[in-house]
């Protein structure tokens, strides 16, 4: 079950042509803008029409570059037990928290600016929940702290309090420079072959490639470190209303950056990234978890693998305010389509509310949950002796109670799954406790997880070392490219 | 000329650029007055735009659609406007809306300009990824009544008060209301920058541009 090479498949092979032949005729007849100096003139110099900020990319160069970037490669982490394989038949399923939103929620506290409290914490639980193999930095803004500088801290707060796989926090070359340094320091000088972290990057759709997001993923081409090239498709808004036509921008979004990438560092790992849901006519706000959104993720993945490049997409996306029945269904139905995909590397997989505004404790717990069943799910059905289980049925017999049975006093733990946060009990218990509700029960679970969390410890010449070049940082004059 | 005006409303309502136009012209050249045209088919067929767009009838790219066609129809009824103002009457107020510097969303802002159009405002929209000197350029070379202001990046909301400080500084904070809002923005943010006005949607920030402007709601 969820085969990364067979991916649900959405398009019929006809439909995948039409997808592909479009996104080629949209490179070369419409373009994109490429509001970046430098990037044009590297484009202009490998023979690409430019005409103004128009750039027309002839697809002969675009499949070529794009043939450098490998199906898969190795992301180190700081504690080699945890590096992950992104991409290829045996690769991980790389799944991480949420990330940018302003605010942060929980029962206790409620609703507020999110600060690096809140930051370390979720860096934390993320740390801590076993299904959860990479720490997404930005898991919340930290608010609290100056804007010239809080990139910093937050990148910090990753590479401290986890030794998991990263994103770097990199909304802009400057940003994404002082993220490559942060990892020199952890990884102790120059960062090997190996990419050591993840930078995303959006173009500015439809078809633009604006400076700043530009300049990161030329930071990053140069340093050799991974690159989620994402569009960021609102049917309706950003892309055409239609999914044939959003996926056929969507391909010549991807497939431009990836052509960049390339170009300026032949090899660099490069991801298909597919964030393509539909905005909601009635509010202008994107809708998660709707039919569009699921389908959009499906075919992503068709299309990344056509061109073999690892795929990030999906998500524990959804658009409800409150951990309620609305959050869930819209949770369930993104998460079933992120692992029918086969998926390679989510973001946002644990908890995303409020249309990625609020960065919710209950709903991380919700979402883990959610996570542990589809990694389980992902097993398939197993077929020891045992578990066919002839002997057992010729024991317990016709008519027999199985609850009374060895065969399964020895086995119901390991092979039943049994959910920490939703629970059986009769209606009248239930009353009896308080009817309590699974966004309770994922309080408590937060906070059990939290518990569980143990310090992965950092060298303390790697830290010092850490905390020096940062809080020179803070002394320098801010960036003229970041001057807000 | 009832009938013109029933028409010219339908066909706002429509988003029907030939039709609306076509009346505007015909009640024009059978000399109703502009502001009747004005009041009495455009700005009613907007106002029972925005009603059906907050009871969940009408949807955005409808109501985008109507306000392109409101400021075609517009540009035909304003030379007409002109020549008969009374020079001291009141225009429709300006309000020059901007995402700021180093911010790329939109969507929300272009929201709020078409709302604030279908609701009988004059809006210049300065786009995206707006400087405070090309902010403070403008509302010194247009007066506008109203400064609208968004940012959806945590980073890119202290910008707002930015561009607070440098109206003060060219001495024009006192000509001019300012609102802002986007997501992330908060109530207590805008009072804390001292700005005049925060709005948490488009029809808020309408209702929000009325008061300020001290026009009845
Ligand atoms: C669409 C979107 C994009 C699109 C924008 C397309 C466009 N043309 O606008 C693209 C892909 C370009 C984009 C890019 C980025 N984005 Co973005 N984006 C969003 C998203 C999903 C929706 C925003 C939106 O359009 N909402 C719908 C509109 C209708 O709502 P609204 O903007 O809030 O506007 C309403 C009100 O706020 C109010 N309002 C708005 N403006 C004003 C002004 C006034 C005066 C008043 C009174 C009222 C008012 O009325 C509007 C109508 O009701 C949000 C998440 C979210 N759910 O909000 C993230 C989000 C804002 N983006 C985010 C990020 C991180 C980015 C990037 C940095 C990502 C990256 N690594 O590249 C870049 C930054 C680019 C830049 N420099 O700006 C983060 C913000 C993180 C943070 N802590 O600040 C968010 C929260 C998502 C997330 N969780 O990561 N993004």
């Amino acid at each position: 079950m969820f085969d990364r090479d067979r991916p649900l498949r959405v398009l019929s092979p006809e439909q995948e042509e039409l997808v592909h032949e479009q996104a080629m005729r949209i490179l070369e007849e419409i373009g994109t803008d490429v509001l970046h100096e430098r990037a044009r003139a590297l484009l202009a110099e490998a023979g690409c029409r430019v005409d103004g900020v128009r750039v027309r990319w002839d697809r002969g160069f675009v499949m070529e570059r794009i043939q450098s970037a490998p199906s898969s490669f190795t992301l180190r982490a700081r504690n080699p037990d945890r590096s992950v394989t992104v991409g290829g038949p045996g690769g991980d399923t790389v799944l991480m928290n949420v990330g940018g939103p302003p605010f942060a929620s929980d029962l206790d506290a409620g609703r507020r600016g999110g600060t690096l409290a809140d930051h370390d914490l979720l860096v934390k639980l993320t740390h801590a929940a076993p299904v959860l193999n990479c720490v997404q930095t930005g898991a919340v803004e930290a608010t609290d702290l100056p804007i010239a500088w809080r990139h910093l801290e937050m990148e910090y707060s990753t590479v401290r309090w986890s030794d998991e796989p990263y994103t770097t926090y990199g909304t802009s070359g400057p940003r994404a420079r002082d993220g490559i340094r942060i990892a020199e320091i952890v990884f102790g000088g120059s960062l090997g072959p190996d990419p050591v972290l993840m930078g995303i990057v959006n173009p500015n759709s439809p078809l633009v490639w604006d400076a700043r997001m530009t300049d990161a993923l030329l930071v990053w081409a140069e340093a050799a470190q991974a690159i989620v090239v994402t569009p960021f498709l609102l049917a309706g808004a950003t892309a055409p209303v239609s999914l044939a036509g959003g996926l056929a921008q969507q391909v010549a979004e991807c497939l431009s950056g990836v052509a960049l990438a390339q170009l300026v560092r032949p090899g660099v790992p490069c991801l298909y990234g597919s964030f393509f849901t539909v905005t909601d006519m009635r509010t202008g706000s994107p809708a998660f978890g709707t039919p569009e959104g699921v389908l959009a993720v499906l075919a992503g993945a068709q299309l990344a693998r056509r061109y073999r490049l690892p795929y990030r997409g999906g998500g524990g996306l959804a658009s409800a305010n409150a951990v309620d029945a609305q959050a869930a269904a819209e949770t369930a139905m993104m998460l079933w389509a992120t692992f029918l995909a086969g998926t390679d590397v989510v973001l946002h997989a644990a908890g995303w509310l409020e249309g990625g505004l609020t960065a919710s404790l209950e709903k991380f717990a919700l979402d883990v949950e959610l996570l542990d069943g589809f990694v389980r799910q992902r097993a398939g059905i197993s077929f020891s002796e045992e578990e066919l289980a002839f002997d057992a049925i010729a024991e317990t017999g016709p008519g027999g109670l199985w609850l009374a049975s060895p065969h399964t006093r020895a086995h119901f733990k390991e092979w039943l799954t049994m959910s920490p946060l939703f629970g059986t009990a009769d209606f009248a218990s239930w009353e009896a406790m308080g009817r309590p509700s699974a966004e309770q029960a994922a309080n408590a679970r937060w906070k059990e997880l939290l518990a569980s969390y143990e310090d992965p410890g950092i060298d303390p010449a790697i830290d010092e070392e850490l905390r020096a070049f940062i809080e020179q940082r803070k002394l320098d004059p801010p960036d003229p490219a970041e001057e807000a | 000329m009832a009938h013109d005006l029933e028409i010219l409303q339908q066909a706002l309502i429509a988003a029907d650029p030939g039709e609306a136009l076509a009346a505007t012209e015909r009640l024009l050249a059978a000399g109703v007055a502009p502001t009747t045209i004005l009041e009495e088919g455009m700005a009613a067929a907007m106002f029972e735009l925005g009603e059906r767009w907050k009871r969940g009838e009408a949807f955005l790219p409808e109501v985008v659609a109507s306000a392109e066609v409101f400021k075609r129809c517009n540009e035909l009824v304003e030379p007409a406007l002109l020549a008969t103002r009374d020079p001291d009457a009141e225009a429709n107020a300006l309000v020059v809306l901007a995402t700021v510097k180093g911010d790329l969303h939109d969507l929300g802002k272009n929201m709020v300009a078409a709302m604030l159009r279908t609701s009988g405002f004059d809006v210049l929209d300065l786009g995206k990824d707006v400087s405070a000197d090309r902010i403070v350029e403008v509302v010194r070379e247009q007066a506008p009544q109203i400064v609208g202001l968004s940012a959806l990046l945590t980073t890119t909301v202290p910008y707002q008060e930015t561009v607070i400080r440098r109206l003060e500084d060219a001495g024009l904070r006192d000509a001019v209301k300012v609102m802002v809002g986007g997501a992330p923005v908060t109530p207590e943010w805008a009072e804390r920058i001292g700005a005049d006005g925060y709005a948490n949607n488009a029809p808020e920030a309408v209702e929000i541009a009325r008061k300020l402007v001290g026009a009845p709601q």
